[in-house]
């Protein structure tokens, strides 16, 4: 079955590149810049943004039919879930499930039993 | 069907045009000698371990042998039969057919696929034969694997390899059916073995990157020194068991969805009626693919991972038995006032039925996290998985085998002796495995190879382990039965009449007994659903007795 392909206009393939290359600056200039707790969310929110861009526009997901679409919507869900669940481990480790060591009174001697 | 006519198996001659054929019938059959002979591998390995564990003490392997069988045992049995047998088999050989395809969406690609698999298949036995005997057990656990010798690279690069045939045919078979069903084969009118396979090859194409992905983290710890598992080198041993069991959860429902696609069509079939809940059935394929995503910790509970996601876990693992059950109730649904015909697919149906719910079941029981405490790494589990791996995903496929045999070679099998080997290896199975529950809920633990120590607190070990390896030998004899009268069939067996079951799926009314190379001489145009047996009666009679 024939069937046309979306031609995606120069100018609009032109402001994309654009955009990745200032946000490859900015991963460059946030990678130099210690800002806590924020440097992991802040590289994967660039990161990420730029992985969309590339799916959308130069992947052409965006034209194409919807079911590429939900197929590569269905393996991010799949990373997403597996990230989520094993931090569930790594980062709950020994926070249930494990209760501090019984602190045991000695027994006096005149109570008739050995101390423990 | 005469021997002149032309079909599948004649249109081109010699090994030349088996090796780089692209019809999809022949590859299934080059997937079928493929995966027997692995299968016979790894039945002869069981045979060892079995035997060495008949009786206590040291019998015919030390303990360092008997590491290296069983390891053996589980990677050619999971890897190289179990996973790739029904998709390779008879995905390949009927769902093209069933759907009113010529061929596969992409035949190259289905001939590559099988080529990655004996290329991967070939690491492994050299890797084997020439680089060393691995001895960590199927799973490749973190550090002992990392710390192992370099001969677990190899095998797990055979791993990694084969997982890419898995990948090439999912992406086949998604393609396929969404794209080359003929005019009037709705999604509702798929038949239910065509549904699992295509909930299966999501689940290949999904999960199969990240046991490959694994093997290379392994790999590049092991070359290159980089923590990723390794404590010492700053990694997470238990890191290794989520990535590992990511996949291989969800591996056992690409073992065991196909397995349930044929009993569909067996109990439709055989029972002579629509096939009850039918869009449940399809449906819960798709459920169990999508759920058997978010169980994998349950393999984790004493790994050592926090209480919390064990908890999680837990939960959610008692979910998947929402649609495994539905999909059993329907089974015995569709039997009920059914015509039901206990010809030897049918018994390997019912025989599903049978063990697959004392699988399932005790798999529930596993999935309680205080029981998996005590039962963990016992034969109890080695019972459960054998439950569901073998008298599930294995007597599915027999049962598939003997269904599909005339459609594939023309012939009939001995009926007299397919319903004894199916006896023999119902009783030789339950001997094998059922006495493994009470051995695992004593606390026997599995992977040793001398059980001496423990006789004197539960001497009943002895006749347990002698009752399962007795029972392992008649499920051997079963087994190598069908062999027998699977290859005399091929020679002396009599000729197939063209719809034998008098079953209405396209494979069986719109192709020849033995297809043609092109599998239908006309379009076909599909105006009836897959068990619609009161509208299928019209157009080629009522069902025979044989």
């Amino acid at each position: 079955m024939a069937h046309s392909h979306h031609i995606i206009p120069i100018r609009i393939l032109t402001v994309v590149f654009v955009v990745l290359l200032a946000l490859t600056v900015i991963t460059v200039i946030t990678a130099r810049i210690d800002l806590g707790v924020l440097n992991v969310p802040l590289a994967l929110t660039i990161a990420t943004s730029k992985a969309i861009l590339v799916a959308l526009i130069f992947m052409a997901l965006k034209y194409d039919n919807k079911v590429n679409l939900l197929a590569v919507a269905l393996g991010v869900i799949f990373v997403v879930v597996f990230l989520a669940l094993t931090f569930a481990d790594t980062e709950f480790r020994g926070s249930m499930g494990i209760t501090e060591p019984a602190i045991v009174e000695p027994v006096p001697e005149s109570s008739g039993y050995d101390s423990p | 069907m005469s021997d002149t006519s032309h079909n599948y198996l004649n249109a081109k001659k010699g090994l030349w045009s088996w090796l780089t054929t692209t019809d999809h019938k022949r590859i299934g059959i080059l997937y079928a000698i493929a995966c027997g002979a692995f299968f016979l591998l790894g039945g002869i390995l069981a045979t060892f371990v079995r035997t060495e564990l008949g009786a206590p003490g040291e019998t015919i392997l030390g303990q360092d042998e008997y590491n290296q069988v069983f390891t053996l045992h589980g990677v050619v049995m999971v890897f190289l039969v179990i996973i790739p047998a029904i998709p390779g088999i008879l995905g390949n050989f009927v769902l093209p057919l069933q759907v009113g395809a010529n061929d596969v969406a992409f035949p190259r690609l289905n001939l590559a696929s099988w080529y990655l698999f004996m290329a991967g298949a070939l690491m492994a036995v050299c890797g084997w034969l020439f680089v060393g005997k691995v001895d960590t057990g199927w799973t490749f656990y973190t550090p002992y694997s990392s710390g192992a010798s370099n001969a677990v690279l190899w095998l797990t690069s055979a791993v990694f390899v084969a997982g890419f045939a898995s990948i090439f045919t999912g992406l086949n078979f998604i393609v396929t059916v969404h794209k080359m069903r003929a005019p009037g084969m709705t999604w509702n009118r798929l038949p239910l073995f065509t549904w699992a396979i295509y909930a299966t090859a999501i689940v290949q194409v999904l999960a199969t990157p990240v046991i490959g992905i694994t093997m290379v983290l392994l790999f590049l710890e092991k070359l290159l020194h980089i923590g990723i598992f390794d404590p010492a080198l700053g990694g997470d041993p238990v890191l290794f068991q989520h990535f590992f069991w990511f996949y291989s959860h969800p591996a056992v429902y690409i073992m065991i969805l196909p397995a349930m696609g044929i009993i569909s069509d067996l109990m439709g079939t055989f029972s002579r009626q629509h096939v009850s809940g039918y869009t449940f059935i399809a449906l819960s394929s798709v459920a169990i693919a999508f759920l058997g995503f978010l169980v994998w910790g349950h393999h984790m509970f004493v790994s050592g991972q926090s209480a919390l996601s064990s908890i999680i876990f837990s939960m959610l693992t008692f979910l998947i038995g929402i649609p495994t059950g539905i999909k059993v109730f329907n089974w015995v649904a569709t039997m009920y006032k059914g015509s039901v015909w206990l010809k030897t697919p049918m018994l390997y149906a019912l025989m599903f039925l049978f063990l697959f719910t004392i699988g399932g079941l005790t798999g529930i029981m596993v999935g309680v996290l205080a029981v998996d405490v005590h039962l963990h790494d016992t034969y109890f589990v080695v019972a459960h998985f054998h439950y569901v791996m073998m008298g599930g995903a294995l007597i599915g496929l027999i049962g598939g085998l003997h269904y599909w045999w005339p459609k594939m070679t023309g012939r009939m099998y001995n009926e007299k002796a397919g319903v004894i080997a199916a006896i023999l290896v119902f009783i030789g199975f339950n001997l094998t495995f059922f006495t493994q529950f009470f051995l695992g809920s004593k606390g026997m633990p599995r992977r040793y190879h001398d059980y001496s120590e423990f006789l004197e607190t539960f001497p009943e070990f002895a006749a347990l382990n002698m009752t399962s390896t007795i029972g392992s030998y008649i499920l051997g004899v079963g087994l190598v039965m069908i062999l027998i009268y699977a290859l005399y069939s091929l020679v002396r067996g009599p000729r197939a009449t063209a719809n034998p079951w008098g079953a209405c799926t396209l494979e069986w009314t719109h192709t020849e007994t033995v297809p043609d190379e092109h599998n239908f001489h006309d379009t076909p145009l599909v105006t009836r659903g897959p068990y619609d047996y009161h509208l299928a009666d019209d157009v080629f009679g009522p069902k025979k007795e044989s």
